[in-house]
């Protein structure tokens, strides 16, 4: 049957339904409407085509415009929306000569954050990867279960977890220590810079454990194997072989955590508050969301001398994982790798890392708890005012519930349309010889440059400007605006989950069922998205999870009407309600386990998830 | 329809940058027909195939299929509106669906004169034709590696297709496996009677199935015949590597003073005559030779006989192969070694002193390209 022929059938077929109408009038529109799909089928307008045209297009475009609209303001006058102002430099004069910010600092501090940051998490994410994938490490199973629970936990909330166990007033370890070593203060200063990034790093482990250990997993036992029998030893293996293997997959999930680093604000902006400790991420949104008046054109021109810097990253990172073999393909379940023997350092070695994992990721959160079931915390557990008060209050408080339910909103839908997206990207880029797939795949890992805050600020002036152009394009002060912001967030991450598994699904499977009469859409519907489900479920919820706490989009955009979770847990603390916000952060932390649990228990594991 | 080609492909031309895959290929497959493409891998042949059912675009040429321009002269018709079936190397069942599910596809898809009630029936007539009846509510997971072979034909033949294309079907089957599904490919050829255009790179696999082998090498097609035709002395010096001889020697073409010439080996020396492929303007040059082992013949030294040309040389490996005695022979002097099948019941030891006896003609001679 040729595609005419087909396109009047269906087309007779549904106006068969109609009734009332005359059958000359039927056949009239039969014979317009066939015409007019063969024709644009002719010209290559297939739904193939509409679909991943539309999916990359808008790829692209979500990508792209939020950077056109964030360049515009740093050369703009006035305000974003505001018609009678003109183009100019001040903006630019101001940020970078004027004194008004200190740009070296900011730099020199978010360079400092980023660092650390990714050696304390590569040092802890590669040894514990290590450890557990190549060794006969006793109790190795439930280290993994404590270091990779913490996944999903937002940094605000570690910052949070923090404060209680180790903060320099009420923190519980701080006091006992202080008490116990008659000290004046305690040991160390988590507000401090290096106190930050400790925390920024710690909360990144988990991350990097999970981007190494499928590389670790997927190193052919056989090829270490070969070099011990021809004469290397242990070392020399390790040096030769097995690290070069892996390194790819090291490299690139260090500047993916480099990366983040640097974007990272949820944690500044709580620990440095005291000292004034400021990187590019919280003197953008002081400068928006804090001064009385907003000075959009200088946060714009400020964010652009960082995104230069991180694009510059993003290329080389892109160009380091464009050989499909060292991406994310990896799935971890290709060998059976040679267990290495610690001999009598086993339990030594256990018992040093059951210490570290307590102090550093269970043993604060143990104290949260503890936090948020006492009427007041003073730093020291006193059980007579232990109380469930924190969590009646978080339940029955009526702003928290509209926040909730707007998060549940922003996750749900943004959670849909960016598995839309990325799965239709995906298709595209490994599918099909379209034209502009490099650029398309590229584009949807240039949001890995364009840190949270800078892409709220983006879409803010996007919206602003889109307000002006038509009543009916006003979505400021609607949930819109956070969605868009989060999905482009987060198009980097769900894509390569995508792109990695559509790479797992061999195209004959595709081709044989063109091959066997069924059309492209056929096609879809029968084979690619029934072998696809999985994976689409995973990136849903990959998402949504995601979306769900991620704070920087909202904190640029909310309205009061548009209050999220992650935004309340903030400004609760900067109110200073240690003890409310603990109870919120572990009724949170507790969903996200569970809800990690039901998915485990579903047959999706934390490395499906991607570790991002 | 014409009775005679089901498929014509013409001056077929692809290319993946700047490497060539394909250039110029032409060949046809006749009703009822088997074809095979034989060749290296690498050597283009899947491509070939691949551009034909239309999930690969030829740069240039032109496919007809039946009587329908499928690829060329501005068409370019998508696969499903090929009406081939097509077998792949990996077999391609979906594994989300059951045997039934995925022999029933075509069905349910492409274009046939089947009706819709009839389709159950269809399908269970063709998995009995395979000998797969029983499996029909099988998950596809399930399947070993010959019954996903058996259910990929199964689903390419359901719908009586114009043509079958099939990818190296049998190379991922163990060796009884392949032999069996190798007989049944020609009695399904023979009980359907359907075209097939079959792509291998085992000479034995394309001898036994194929009534025309097209030898293909670099993205060309270097040489078309029959089996018998290619196994006995192919034109090209290629297939003949290819398709492989166990002995394999230089020479050189001297010209003798009478006008004629002479090929020079390091074992024996014979004219050329109207056999051998060497153009009558070489007068001088080097030429591969090539001898079956069942081409010479073997006697002990001590019973040395006239006639045709003599060597003895020492045995300097031996043993049973399948169903033959095989020794392989060094020469004094010589640094080509031969490989000569004895009758089972001859003994040697390594070390042994052997005579073998070569008839200049059984030589097969072709021309190298320095």
């Amino acid at each position: 049957m040729s595609t005419r022929e087909a396109v009047l059938e269906t087309v007779t077929d549904a106006l068969d339904t109609l009734t009332g109408w005359s059958l000359a009038a039927k056949r009239r529109i039969a014979s317009v409407v066939g015409l007019g799909t063969t024709l644009l089928a002719e010209r290559g307008l297939t739904a193939r085509r509409l679909v991943l045209g539309g999916v990359s297009l808008t790829i692209a475009g979500s990508v792209l415009v939020p950077l056109v609209f964030l360049l515009w303001t740093s050369v703009w006058s006035g305000y974003p929306g505001q018609l009678d102002a003109t183009f100019t430099l001040d903006n630019f004069v101001t940020v970078y000569l004027g004194g008004a910010y200190d740009v070296l600092a900011l730099l020199s501090n978010s360079l400092f954050v980023a660092t650390g940051m990714t050696l304390i998490a590569m040092s802890f994410g590669l040894l514990f990867a290590w450890l557990f994938v190549r060794t006969n490490l006793p109790t190795k199973g439930a280290m993994e279960l404590a270091i990779v629970s913490p996944y999903a936990v937002p940094a605000y909330i570690y910052a949070i977890i923090y404060i209680t166990a180790y903060g320099p007033k009420n923190g519980l370890v701080s006091t006992l220590l202080t008490n116990l070593l008659g000290l004046e203060s305690a040991p160390f200063d988590i507000f401090s810079p290096l106190g930050i990034t400790f925390v920024i790093g710690v909360n990144a482990v988990t991350t990097f454990y999970l981007l190494t250990v499928p590389a670790l997993k997927d190193v052919n036992p056989a090829l270490e194997e070969v070099s011990r029998i021809h004469g290397a030893n242990l070392l020399q293996t390790v040096r030769s072989v097995s690290f070069p293997l892996i390194l790819p997959a090291i490299v690139s999930a260090a500047l993916v955590t480099f990366l983040r680093g640097l974007g990272e604000f949820s944690v500044v902006a709580i620990l440095g508050s005291r000292d004034g400790f400021d990187v590019y991420a919280t003197a953008i949104w002081r400068s928006i969301r804090i001064r009385a008046l907003p000075r959009y054109g200088e946060a714009a021109a400020l964010a652009c001398s960082f995104l230069v810097a991180t694009l510059v990253l993003v290329w080389y990172y892109r160009k380091l994982t464009s050989r499909k073999e060292d991406f994310m393909t990896l799935t971890g379940r290709g060998y059976q790798p040679n267990m290495w023997d610690l001999g009598r350092w086993r339990w030594p070695i256990a018992l040093a890392l059951w210490a570290v994992l307590l102090l550093v990721w269970v043993l604060p959160i143990l104290i949260m708890v503890l936090v948020s079931l006492h009427s007041t915390w003073f730093g020291q557990p006193d059980l007579s005012t232990l109380t469930l008060s924190h969590y009646v209050a978080a339940v029955t408080n009526l702003r928290l519930q509209d926040a909730f339910l707007n998060s549940t909103v922003v996750g749900v839908t943004g959670a849909t349309v960016g598995t839309v997206l990325v799965v239709g990207l995906a298709y595209y880029v490994e599918r099909t010889d379209g034209r502009f797939r490099g650029l398309v795949d590229f584009l949807s890992l240039t949001p890995l440059a364009i840190p949270g805050i800078i892409m709220g600020a983006s879409v803010l002036f996007l919206f602003l400007w889109l307000g002006k152009v038509h009543p009916a394009l006003n979505f400021y002060g609607t949930l819109v605006i956070i969605i868009v912001g989060s999905v482009i967030v987060y198009i980097p991450f769900s894509s390569r989950i995508a792109v990695g598994n559509v790479v797992q699904i061999h195209s004959r499977l595709e081709e044989a069922a063109r091959l066997c009469g069924a059309s492209w859409t056929q096609q879809m519907r029968e084979i690619f998205l029934p072998l696809f489900r999985d994976t689409t479920a995973i990136i849903w919820f990959y998402l949504l999870i995601h979306i769900f706490q991620l704070i920087t989009v909202a904190i640029m955009t909310y309205t009061s009407s548009t209050r999220v979770v992650p935004v309340e847990v903030f400004t609760l603390y900067l109110n200073a309600n240690l003890e409310l916000v603990s109870a919120i952060s572990t009724m949170f932390v507790g969903t996200t386990l569970l809800l990690l649990l039901l998915l485990r228990y579903m047959g999706i594991t934390f490395y499906e998830l991607g570790g991002w | 329809m014409s009775n005679e080609t089901r498929l014509e492909v013409t001056g077929l031309d692809k290319s993946f940058g700047t490497e060539f895959q394909l250039s110029e290929v032409d060949l046809t497959v006749g009703a009822g027909e088997i074809v095979a493409l034989l060749g290296p891998s690498g050597c283009g042949k899947t491509t070939c195939l691949r551009c034909i059912a239309g999930v690969e675009r030829p740069d240039a040429g032109a496919v007809v299929i039946g009587d329908d321009l499928v690829e060329g002269d501005g068409v370019s018709k998508p696969p499903e509106q090929r009406k081939v079936g097509m077998v792949y190397q990996d077999y391609a069942i979906w594994p989300h669906k059951s045997v039934y599910e995925n022999v029933v596809f075509p069905l349910k898809h492409a274009d046939h004169s089947i009706p819709s009630d009839q389709y159950e029936e269809r399908v269970d007539a063709i998995l009995t034709l395979m000998g797969i009846e029983e499996l029909t509510d099988a998950p596809a997971t399930d399947l070993s590696g010959g019954q996903q072979q058996r259910t990929a034909l199964a689903r390419s033949l359901v719908h009586d297709p114009d043509l079958l294309l099939l990818d190296e079907p049998l190379s991922n089957l163990d060796r009884t496996l392949r032999k069996q599904m190798r007989y049944e490919l020609q009695r399904l050829q023979y009980e359907l009677g359907i075209s097939m255009l079959y792509v291998t790179h085992d000479q034995e696999e394309a001898f036994y199935l194929a009534d025309r082998v097209l030898v293909m090498n670099s993205g060309e097609i270097v040489e078309r015949g029959t089996p018998r035709e290619l196994y006995q002395q192919p034109t090209a010096l290629f297939t003949r590597q290819f398709i492989g001889v166990r002995n394999e020697f230089h020479g050189r073409v001297v010209p003798t003073g009478d006008g004629e010439r002479v090929i020079r080996t390091e074992l024996l020396d014979f004219r050329v005559t109207a056999d051998n492929y060497v153009s009558a303007e070489r007068a001088t040059g080097t030429v591969m030779c090539f001898l079956r082992p069942e081409d010479v013949s073997i006697f002990h030294p001590e019973t040395s006989a006239d006639g045709s040309f003599e060597l003895v040389g020492t045995v300097v490996a031996e043993g049973l192969l399948g169903e033959r005695y095989e020794v392989t022979v060094r020469f004094e002097d010589a640094s080509t070694e031969l490989v000569v099948y004895a009758e089972p019941r001859h003994v040697f030891d390594r070390g042994d002193r052997i005579g073998v006896r070569i008839q200049p003609e059984r030589v097969q001679v072709y021309e190298t390209d320095e």
